[in-house]
């Protein structure tokens, strides 16, 4: 295995672990900001997998992607902080 | 075939966004959990993007990157900003032993109880 | 002359904020990382000197864009901001660094 491939399996890895922490919080809360956290952090890291995957796969459209998830990240947490503001009423 | 750089951004970016999702789980209250989310996690997809960039090479990618790089460095602040001032408003509560400066009840008062507003029965 | 002297400022902010944004991540990482997290949480409110939206919110912005501060609400009358900290033994220090810093510099580019 090449110096380079290692290190881009190296990120899966790292990436597929910070998932599994984000989950975590997201399932354990315990408030509802807490929650929005941490989807904003697994919309962060599925843009990041979404970036990795590009390379490896040699498809530019998947840059697309990225850029996409990045907005609406931004668009939900803007949305998530007007639903607490409101008590969690929409 | 993947370059050395290119790769290395990519490992650096993964790192970055690993720190905020542990820092995520392990800081005790919100607020401090969204320093290392907002921060962290912004500056790890900004190194991954970085080294996409630099793989493909081409002037149409570089281009998208950058768009969201400065997407990401404007929206990020933004979004903490309200997400903290809701979090505060509604009462979610910071660790125990947060200080509070001097004027700090400023810090909970909504626009809507502004003194200068007459109560209409006086 | 009055371009030249701004290009400098800016040139001179820009190096200032990177070195700030490094260093800060560093600490910040550290604490993540390390088995019991030496942090002091804290929310101190800073008195602004910007008046218009514009420095108001570059201001704002990049305190929250550095590691370990972030800007959580404006006082109503746009006169005081409410910073939540990692570090805010010492608040008071923290606060000047804040103005004397950070907000002069922008606004030596700015005016």
């Amino acid at each position: 295995m090449s110096p380079a491939a290692a290190l881009v399996s190296a990120a899966l890895a790292l990436l597929a672990g910070s998932l599994i922490l984000a989950l975590f919080r997201l399932l354990r809360g315990p408030s509802l900001p807490d929650r929005a956290v941490a989807l904003d952090l697994i919309g962060l890291i599925v843009a990041g997998l979404a970036g990795v995957f590009a390379v490896t796969s040699g498809e530019d459209v998947l840059l697309d992607v990225l850029l996409v998830l990045a907005l609406f990240v931004f668009l939900g947490t803007v949305a998530a902080a007007r639903y607490v503001e409101h008590g969690g009423r929409p | 075939m993947i370059g050395l750089t290119a790769a290395a951004l990519l490992a650096a970016g993964a790192a970055f966004l690993f720190l905020a999702a542990l820092g995520l789980v392990r800081l005790p209250d919100l607020y401090n959990r969204m320093h290392a989310v907002s921060k962290a996690a912004s500056l790890g997809l900004g190194l991954i993007l970085l080294g996409v960039a630099m793989h493909f090479g081409t002037a149409e990618v570089a281009l998208k990157a950058a768009a969201v790089i400065v997407f990401l460095l404007l929206s990020n602040p933004v979004a903490a900003y309200l997400l903290a001032r809701a979090a505060l408003r509604t009462g979610v509560p910071p660790a125990p032993g947060t200080r509070f400066g001097e004027d700090a009840p400023e810090c909970r008062r909504r626009d809507g109880d502004d003194e200068s507003v007459t109560d209409p029965r006086e | 002359m009055r371009w030249v002297r701004k290009l400098w400022f800016a040139a001179v902010f820009i190096g200032f904020y990177l070195w700030e944004v490094v260093a800060s991540s560093l600490r910040v990482a550290a604490d993540i990382v390390r088995p019991r997290p030496r942090i002091s949480p804290g929310f101190i409110m800073v008195p602004l000197e910007a008046r218009t939206d514009l420095e108001i919110l570059l201001v704002t912005n990049l305190i929250s864009f550095t590691p370990g501060t972030f800007s959580v609400q404006l006082s109503p009358d746009n006169r005081q901001l409410c910073v939540h900290t990692m570090y805010a033994a010492d608040a008071d220090a923290l606060a000047r660094s804040i103005r004397r810093n950070l907000e002069r510099r922008v606004l030596e580019v700015l005016r």
